[in-house]
């Protein structure tokens, strides 16, 4: 640094939580469903289920259809709070507390639904190879509803305090630029790489769960710098809500689980696969090699954050102000366990 | 978006919010209203309660344990039999997952919504003596202590892992 000016930036990764590949091999295939939730702390369903999609490819089963839903449901509410924390975390860098104080008020509703949901409201663990634990409780999707309706009024006072707040679209725009064929080649996704103009969604092109009975639409944006990505965020969380609606007027009754055995000792047969998961940072990959035992031979995750965390810092922060690197980070929505895992 | 000229009057509209009620509750006086019950969810993931009379101290809740968080362990004055071993939870470890309740063949382990627990440290505890202090009184043995307030069960016609 020379005064307030980076110079050089070299990111040195494993600080935060580390050995999560490693720890996977030693614990039973169930035990893992713990451990998972903890490489992203604000989203931590997309890791649940894409580590559960990719057990139950290799087994060569189908979950029951209302399982798929309460999977839908559960993802796209932590992508809610996600979003919520992210865009308040947003205005916190740049110095706007009250967004912030806000919108964890308003992540803490999504919350209680998840406490009603799961029993927990950060680590959920709601997903099991199989389908999820537990049926939704009654009257759960009424009140889901109201906190629905309640988040949609909430969008206006969000634009209206944050979105075109005359000081952060000045702070933001042309913050970090990614040109549409960077923004491919160096491996983003999620809202990162639709700011930038590229119509990629993984519930879109490969729909897992219950996304195929869904209608969504791909939203991007063209200028592909930090403010396109905090305004494709605001897009993608009233999106999310619609999306949530529809599950809630499509869930079907049924089983929520399939019999296969007693879990706590469940072997899955020989194997790999790769799973896919969008959340609300980009796209959860989860590869996953079984060698017939009670353990899983190797699981190596691909977390969203690195390109992001790794190359594009390299890139954008020499000749950044200091000041900048917050609104930079969370701009990108960089989740730092991504790729310390 | 575009930005939009703002009317002089605009931060004259936020007196509306002198008169909402706060967010947040005054917590030990007041509780949560969300749910059918007061307090937090039904489904809480909290304390153990364990029925000591139906448990048959199989050790199926250590197996599972992702954290070896339980061990079992023989009451004083029981002759040394598995049966007579209970589960005793080392809350300094454990991470509320629930999957011991779950893998529970007799469903005498559950959880209950009680999320509380406070350590008193005498003051004739040296201040190096006190992790020590600290640490063995977060080893408990769940009973029946919790067992009017459930939170998390798992019934004999709900078995998720067992």
């Amino acid at each position: 640094m020379i005064g307030t000016e980076i110079v050089t930036v070299r990111p040195n990764a494993g600080q935060l939580h580390r050995g999560f590949e490693k720890l996977m091999e030693q614990k039973k295939w169930v035990q893992n469903l713990v451990l998972v939730p903890r490489i992203c702390v604000v989203d931590p369903d997309p890791n649940e289920v894409a580590y559960c999609m990719a057990i139950e490819k290799i087994m060569g089963v189908e979950i029951p259809e209302r399982a798929k839903y309460l999977r839908t449901i559960t993802l796209e509410m932590s992508r809610l709070a996600s979003f919520l924390f992210g865009m308040g975390g947003l205005a916190a860098s740049l110095g706007h507390y009250t967004p912030m104080y806000i919108m964890t008020a308003d992540r803490d509703r999504i919350l209680d639904m998840f406490e009603w949901l799961t029993g927990g409201r950060v680590y959920h663990i709601y997903n099991i190879p199989g389908g999820v634990r537990k049926d939704a409780p009654e009257g759960f999707f009424e009140k889901l509803e109201e906190v629905l309706d309640f988040l949609q009024e909430r969008i206006p006072d969000y634009d209206k305090i944050l979105f075109e707040n005359p000081l952060i679209v000045k702070r933001l725009k042309g913050l970090g630029y990614v040109s549409k064929e960077d923004a491919m080649r160096t491996g983003l996704s999620g809202p990162n790489l639709k700011a930038s103009g590229n119509p990629y969604d993984v519930r879109v092109d490969t729909p897992y769960a219950a996304y195929p009975y869904l209608n969504i639409d791909v939203i991007t944006q063209t200028e592909g710098d930090s403010l396109a990505r905090a305004i494709q965020v605001r897009m993608e969380f009233e999106q999310s809500i619609d999306i949530i609606r529809q599950a809630l007027k499509k869930i079907p009754e049924g089983e929520v689980k399939l019999d296969l055995g007693i879990l706590g000792n469940l072997k899955v047969p020989a194997g790999e696969a790769y799973s896919k998961v969008e959340s609300s940072k980009g796209e959860y990959g989860y590869y996953v090699i079984s060698d017939g035992g009670y353990n899983p031979y190797r699981v190596s995750v691909r977390g969203p954050s690195l390109p992001a965390g790794f190359l594009w810092a390299q890139k954008h922060l020499p000749t950044m102000k200091i000041d900048d690197v917050a609104a930079w980070m969370a701009a990108f929505s960089i989740c730092p366990p991504d790729f310390d895992k | 978006m575009t930005i939009g000229k703002k009317s002089v009057y605009s931060p004259i509209t936020q007196i509306k919010n002198i008169f909402k009620k706060p967010v947040t509750i005054r917590y030990p006086k007041e509780h949560l209203n969300v749910f059918p019950v007061e307090g937090v969810s039904p489904r809480y993931r909290g304390m153990h309660a364990n029925d000591l009379e139906k448990c048959i101290g199989c050790g199926s809740c250590k197996r599972i344990c992702p954290i070896d968080a339980i061990e079992m362990k023989l009451p004083e004055g029981k002759e040394d039999a598995r049966k007579n071993y209970r589960p005793v939870i080392d809350y300094g470890r454990c991470c509320f997952c629930a999957f011991c309740v779950d893998m529970c063949p007799t469903s005498s382990l559950n959880m209950s919504r009680e999320y509380l627990y406070e350590i008193k440290t005498p003051l004739n505890v040296k201040p190096g003596e006190e992790i020590d202090f600290i640490k063995e009184k977060f080893v408990i043995k769940p009973d029946e202590k919790y067992g009017d307030n459930f939170g998390y069960k798992s019934g004999k016609k709900e078995k998720v892992l067992g």
